[in-house]
């Protein structure tokens, strides 16, 4: 009777041990990474917009604080495809990111993006090429971060009406009463290309605008350049005023003048790059919309640091920083 | 006899409870998959020429269940970067990439002794304990990604070969050399031939994909 | 003892918790292999589903390409003389507006020579491209050739697709190949969607079995991967499950309509089993724990209905030892309760009888140390031997030495060496040396004979048997009688029995007494041998058996007869040695 009893109870104690492990190694949490980290998505980073953009995303990461833990993040570069950037997003997904800046290539297509990050249940940020609102409400968890791009061409028009009213005489080449200008549009299907393109139409009304012609150049200071080339000498030669809707384009035509050796128009862009800020000082290009991308970039990593804490109730979906005029 | 039925009323009750929880525990465990962390030292501002690099080391941590810690640096002392690498290992980090380490590093001249450091140089690979290279190659040498107007020169005949850096390879080995390592402990030099290209390595189609961006 | 390896109570748990684990066993081996193959059965169907969204997928762009491609050939080539400028304006029109997808377009006669491209192409002549020859072959179809790397401001690949068309040169018709040049990123972004990863990919095969898509083709580009899938693929017609590098793989192939292009999708089936581990451990563990109950129910089960036969065995043990007042404990299910009751009926039983055997035993203990006793009655001794003193002060030597004589002998077979049953004819002498003595005692009271039928003699008698009714029809018998009493003895055989008949004249006796003398112990005399008639009649009842023994007939002034009948038995070893056993104690 006493071994019965004693292996009896031996056997109750390896179960409650047994029982006790098995209660501690399942609520014990899998070891963790300590460090935060961030991805970023980039559609080309030949396009200095973004370029500089990018810059002045990470030195602003680094100067800030996100609640005490350090942020690494991965920049990733679509170099302008569409299949490039699926790839880097399939990666994105599975790595374990805290929150995800995507800069699409085709904003068109953001809603299977977006499905697959509510799946994944990340936070995504996405900049400077807008999606559609219907996509970007398929997750509570998705921003987008841009410039008022109407504004930035309602400021070109602006700007064009200041000169138009203070140096007509100059500006007027043709002496024909009428502002002749090539339009030079960004990427056909972009949101800012449209919205531009309209601001400026809306805004000037006031001026008498006669476009000789329009051309698409992709953002692309090369392809502008050689879009250009392409035009009839006659139009060339009129034109009195470029107006694109960024700055490589516009540095594009400028290339395309100086190579060619003609008389520089009033060219206006939009970005505020350093090179076309250079040029802008410099007196050669009349003058360019700064987007505010400063502020964009600040607002960013607000939103970002409250995305790591997990307080985004106060954020609205869509946010634009307001663009201002760069002139000499 | 009721007393002894309770006592096997009770362990049949723990065995049950016992089945409860492992089975639980057994559901969340296979759900997870464990992964490994990997650091990699990136200069600070980016470069095309290492994107092939990156690209490599991301198919292969996707690929294997790696994350990676990215760390873009302006400059690094030997101090800075040794706390990196504490930091790294604190972190469970199975090993650091250091990628063109030369141009960032101020302390150039120093041997750098981490038995778990791979450093992808062209110019520093006696400063490491273990280096990823390029073999020397003759002139004109190009690293991926070659740019169009280049293969276009050999395609017309303006240039009769190039040797290619294939940089996707040599981040893809030097990932999987350092995979290898925290499960052998053995770690050694990567050096990667370069590769011949003419106009006839170019219409063969074996290189496409390596070419294309 | 020697049987507890073969215990009941072992062997039974045993063998019925053997019978439990293998079914368990089985259960679960079941189990798992019907799950593996229910999820690979699942993986299968949902691999081809996905294979089937992407060949229709595939086969949709294909079949935009090939409107394009007709567009172009109808609309165009078909309507304009290629000397006409609108040819030539529409065509880099087209060009442009689909600049994202396609790459060139250019006109061929058939003898290769070009007569149009687009400005991306070159004039050289294209006699020898396969996608020349096949288009000329096949003048219905649109033919997908091999893809060709390209690089206008980007390295790009196209796919180089062409067809039979029909063009006009300065009004006459004639034939000629168009070859498009289209960018292959719409495939591979079909394919991209897929998500691919190491254990569950797919990929496109063109009709020469070379990669047009890969998801890990900058590996094999760089020597780091091969892929061994290709051959098993093309091989099998929807699927087949091969084992590569120690692991299984489901491989699934579809042919593209159209193109004879192949798409490959390639899973991982261990995969499978690592993320299903969990339901195995669930499954395996709901076994273990339903056979470690069975087992132990089984166990406790057999325990609880094996006590009660345990304790009847116990107590049947110490029954066995002599312990014969345990009882069973009435305890237990069905017929073991029934066994313990009838255990203690039988040991009631079987102790009422041993009882009773003890009684009886006693009892002829009694009897025998009785006979013992009697044979040497100390009465009749001292009578005889004053007696004989007196005969001898008396004078009377003769009569003394008489006495003495047939004293030795009464007493010599009295003992007779022990034994109980001696031959009649001992006993006869026994009898008459009483009477001898009697007689001499007495005075010549009375006379007595003895008739013996010599057959007899050598029959067995028990002793002390005719004494004793010497005895009483000396004492009661002669009372009335002064010298003309007479006894006789007479030995003969009726029915094959021996009857012995000790008959004197007397006064007889009324029934009642005889009743009375059959039925008590009356002892005669002190002076006898202290043995009644009804001793003598039990003694014989006890040795032969209840149809002999003793009779009484009497007849009131005529006289009385007792009557012994007994069987006739002979002398034999046994019979002797068991009694001389029996009176040593």
């Amino acid at each position: 009777m006493k071994t019965n009893l004693f292996s009896y109870n031996s056997i109750l104690f390896t179960l409650i041990i047994i029982l006790i492990s098995t209660i501690t190694i399942w609520k014990l949490p899998q070891t963790q990474n300590g460090y935060t980290h961030i991805g970023i998505a980039v559609y080309d980073m030949d396009d200095t917009f973004i370029n500089d953009y990018v810059t002045k995303l990470q030195n602003k990461i680094d100067r800030s604080s996100f609640s005490g833990k350090k942020v690494l993040y991965e920049i990733f570069d679509a170099e302008g495809n569409a299949n490039r950037q699926e790839h880097q997003l399939q990666y994105m997904y599975t790595q374990n990111f805290d929150a995800l800046l995507i800069n699409l290539v085709t904003p068109s297509s953001a809603a299977s993006v977006l499905n697959e990050t509510a799946n994944h249940d990340i936070p995504v940020i996405l900049f400077n090429r807008e999606a559609d609102k219907k996509d970007l409400s398929i997750s509570k968890q998705t921003w987008y971060v841009g410039t008022a791009a109407k504004k930035a061409g309602a400021i070109q028009a602006d700007m064009l009406q200041n000169v138009w009213n203070t140096d007509k005489i100059n500006l007027d080449r043709n002496k024909n009463n009428k502002l002749d200008y090539i339009l030079i549009e960004g990427e056909q299907t972009h949101f800012d290309a449209v919205r531009r393109t309209n601001g400026f139409l809306e805004n000037s009304q006031n001026l008498p605008l006669n476009q000789l012609t329009n051309l698409s150049a992709d953002w692309q200071r090369n392809l502008a350049s050689v879009k250009f080339s392409k035009l009839d000498t006659s139009i060339i030669q009129s034109a009195e005023a470029i107006i694109c809707n960024n700055d490589d384009m516009a540095l594009g035509v400028y290339d395309y003048y100086k190579q060619h050796n003609l008389k520089l128009p009033l060219i206006l862009g939009i970005n505020n790059s350093p090179e076309m800020n250079q040029k802008i000082q410099a007196g050669e290009i009349y003058g360019t919309v700064d987007n505010g991308t400063s502020d964009q970039i600040s607002y960013i990593c607000k939103l970002l640091n409250d995305i790591l804490n997990k307080d985004t109730a106060k954020y609205h979906k869509i946010w634009y920083s307001k663009p201002f005029a760069i002139e000499k | 006899m009721k007393n002894n039925k309770k006592k096997y009323a009770l362990v049949i009750i723990l065995i049950l409870f016992i089945a409860f929880f492992s089975s639980q525990c057994m559901m969340t465990r296979t759900n997870t998959e464990s992964k490994k962390t990997v650091a990699v030292i990136l200069p600070y501002t980016y470069n095309k020429e290492n994107s092939r690099i990156l690209d490599a080391i991301r198919d292969y941590s996707h690929n294997n269940s790696i994350i990676l810690d990215v760390w873009h640096e302006k400059s690094l002392s030997s101090n800075e970067l040794s706390s990196i690498i504490a930091n790294e290992e604190q972190n469970h980090a199975i090993g650091i990439l250091l990628i063109y380490p030369e141009n960032y590093l101020t302390q150039q001249e120093k041997h750098y002794d981490y038995n778990n450091v791979l450093a992808i140089t062209a110019t520093m690979q006696t400063a490491f304990s273990h280096y990823a290279a390029f073999e020397n190659s003759p002139s004109p040498s190009y690293l991926l990604p070659v740019s169009a107007q280049v293969i276009k020169k050999i395609q017309d005949g303006k240039t009769n070969c190039i040797y290619i850096k294939n940089t996707y390879k040599l981040g893809y080995e030097s990932i999987q050399m350092l995979d290898t390592y925290s499960r052998n402990k053995y770690m050694k030099d990567i050096s990667i031939p370069c590769h011949k290209v003419d106009k006839a390595a170019i219409e063969s189609g074996e290189l496409d994909a390596l070419l294309t961006n | 003892m020697n049987n507890k390896k073969l215990s009941i109570r072992v062997l039974f748990p045993l063998i019925m918790s053997i019978s439990i684990v293998f079914c368990i066993l089985s259960c679960m081996i079941l189990f798992s292999h019907y799950i593996s193959t229910y999820l690979v059965r699942k993986t299968i169907e949902e691999t081809s589903r996905q294979k089937n969204v992407l060949a229709q997928n595939i086969e949709n762009e294909i079949d935009s390409i090939n409107s394009i491609m007709n567009n172009i050939y109808y609309n165009t080539i078909k309507k304009y003389d290629i000397q006409d400028k609108n040819f030539k304006t529409i065509l880099a029109n087209e060009i442009t507006s689909n600049s994202e997808t396609i790459y060139g377009l250019a006109l061929y006669d058939t003898d290769g020579k070009n007569l149009w491209h687009s400005n991306n192409l070159t004039s050289t002549s294209m006699q020898n491209e396969s996608w020349f020859t096949q288009a000329k072959d096949n003048i219905e179809t649109i033919c997908y050739g091999s893809k060709k790397l390209v690089y206008p401001d980007n390295v790009k690949q196209v796919f180089q697709i062409s067809r039979y068309v029909e063009y006009i040169n300065h009004g006459k018709m004639k034939s000629g190949v168009l070859l498009m040049q289209y960018y292959t990123d719409s495939i591979d972004a079909i394919l991209e969607h897929y998500k691919n990863t190491q254990n569950s990919y797919c990929y496109l095969l063109d009709n020469t079995s070379n990669f047009l898509y890969h998801p890990f083709i900058k590996e094999i580009s760089s020597g780091l991967y091969k892929e061994n899938t290709t051959k098993i693929a093309l091989n099998s017609t929807n699927y087949s499950i091969k084992k590569l590098h120690g692991t299984k793989w489901l491989i699934e192939r579809q042919q593209i309509g159209y193109t004879g292009w192949n798409i490959v999708l390639v899973s991982s089936l261990f995969n499978i089993h690592t993320e299903n581990m969990g339901i195995y451990y669930v499954i395996w563990l709901l076994l273990l724990i339903v056979g470690i109950i069975l087992v132990f129910t089984d166990i406790l089960l057999f325990h609880d209905f094996t006590n009660p036969v345990y304790q009847l065995l116990d107590t049947m043990q110490e029954f066995g030892k002599g312990n014969y007042e345990v009882k069973a404990a009435e305890n237990g299910i069905g017929e073991l309760k029934t066994l313990s009751a009838h255990f203690n009926i039988m040991a009631e039983k079987l102790q009422n009888q041993m009882g009773e055997i003890r009684r009886n035993e006693r009892e002829k203990r009694k009897m025998e140390k009785k006979l013992l006793q009697s044979q040497i009655n100390p009465h009749f001794l001292y009578n005889t031997l004053d007696s004989i003193i007196w005969m001898i002060q008396s004078g009377e030597y003769k009569g003394a030495e008489q006495m003495v004589s047939s004293l030795a002998k009464f007493f010599r077979i009295s003992l007779s060496q022990g034994k109980d049953i001696i031959p009649l004819e001992k006993e006869l002498e026994h009898a008459t040396s009483y009477l001898a003595i009697q007689n001499i005692r007495f005075k010549d009271k009375f006379e007595f004979s003895v008739q013996a039928d010599k057959k007899l003699l050598h029959y067995l008698c028990p002793k002390l048997s005719i004494q004793p009714l010497l005895e009483n029809a000396i004492y009661h018998g002669m009372e009335g009688v002064y010298d003309d009493g007479e006894i006789t003895i007479s030995v003969y055989e009726k029915d094959n029995l021996i009857h012995i008949d000790v008959s004197d004249n007397g006064l007889g006796m009324p029934e009642k007494v005889v009743e009375y003398i059959m039925h008590n112990r009356v002892v005669s005399s002190k002076r006898g041998s202290g043995i009644g008639v009804r001793n003598v009649d039990e003694r014989i009842k006890l040795i032969y058996g209840e149809q002999y023994g003793v009779t009484i007939e009497s007849e009131l002034d005529e006289g009385t007869t007792a009557t012994i009948i007994i069987p006739k038995l002979e002398e034999t070893a046994e019979i002797n040695s068991d009694e001389s056993n029996k009176t040593k104690l």
